[in-house]
């Protein structure tokens, strides 16, 4: 290739630039894959305990619809810091809420793989990822499609996480889960009004 | 004058520089980059800090750009040698 000119030579430095640049980030993700470790390694050790408490009603969502909300508090203990190495950015761990729904005894169908999300939160360094919470409330209101629990069978709560690389692929894994599901109080429905 | 002037900043601006200089460029921008590449890539993952990696990187190259881009003395040391001017040939050919 001819260098002749200035124009040509900041042409020609900037081509073989990006391959290198390319190369760059094709090396950083392929560590990724031995330095990240797995679900099972990061879940080593980590508890997670939910207690339910009662169902209020409350004003929720975007158009402020009356929900019944579960109370709950949760304890959660994990290490996510080995998570962290040259190559990753930032965390997002999340805690979901997984239940079924038994409508069969009233002839309906049974839904299942219900999951809300409670909490959340970004973590962007090593220190941080020691998670060691107690008596947390939830961050966003336990609510139910159906508007009300009179269905939702026992549920069980995960802890989630997303690994943002600087270079590379969106990965994601567990990192604990509870061991005994927790049930949902009864509601007592005030009886309809009648005229 | 003005003539002189032009052309002066329009070389100024082309920055030509001979064919050994172009060869030396060349050859210097492929093992520059790569071992940019290789060095930067291994000192960042011996520190587990990326900042390393791509701060050696674009500094490694901004070094390279100011050594190839502008048109040093040390790139045009050997200008092509022409030959000396050929008297004028007769254009009609003889019968």
């Amino acid at each position: 290739m001819t260098m002749h000119s200035v124009y040509q030579r900041v042409n020609n430095l900037s081509a073989f630039l990006s391959t290198c640049l390319f190369t760059l980030a094709a090396l950083i993700t392929a560590t990724t894959f031995i330095l990240q470790p797995t679900s099972e390694a990061v879940s080593q050790g980590s508890l997670l305990s939910v207690e339910h408490g009662s169902i209020k009603s409350r004003r929720t969502g975007y158009y402020g619809k009356l929900h019944d909300t579960v109370d709950l508090n949760f304890n959660v203990t994990a290490d996510l810091s080995p998570i962290f190495h040259w190559n990753t950015k930032q965390l997002f761990v999340y805690i979901t809420a997984d239940y079924e729904h038994n409508s069969e005894a009233k002839g309906g169908r049974k839904i299942i793989d219900n999951t809300v999300v409670i909490w959340d939160r970004i973590i962007r360094d090593k220190e941080s990822a020691r998670l060691n919470l107690l008596n947390q409330r939830p961050k966003y209101p336990l609510r139910d499609y159906s508007k009300s629990w009179d269905n939702a069978l026992p549920a069980h709560y995960t802890l989630h996480y997303d690994v943002m690389p600087y270079v590379g692929i969106l990965t994601s894994g567990t990192a604990g889960q509870t061991t005994k599901a927790s049930n949902f109080p009864t509601t007592k429905k005030a009886k309809a009004k009648t005229w | 004058m003005v003539n002189q002037a032009e052309e002066k900043i329009r070389e100024l601006f082309e920055g030509t520089i001979d064919f050994k200089g172009q060869d030396h460029v060349e050859s210097t921008i492929h093992y520059w980059l790569i071992i940019t590449t290789a060095v930067s890539f291994v000192v960042g993952l011996a520190f587990q800090d990326i900042s390393y990696t791509f701060k050696l990187f674009f500094g490694s190259s901004a070094l390279l750009a100011l050594y190839v881009v502008p048109p040093w003395p040390f790139l045009t040391r050997n200008p092509v040698t022409w030959l000396p001017e050929m008297p004028p040939s007769h254009t009609k050919k003889s019968q």
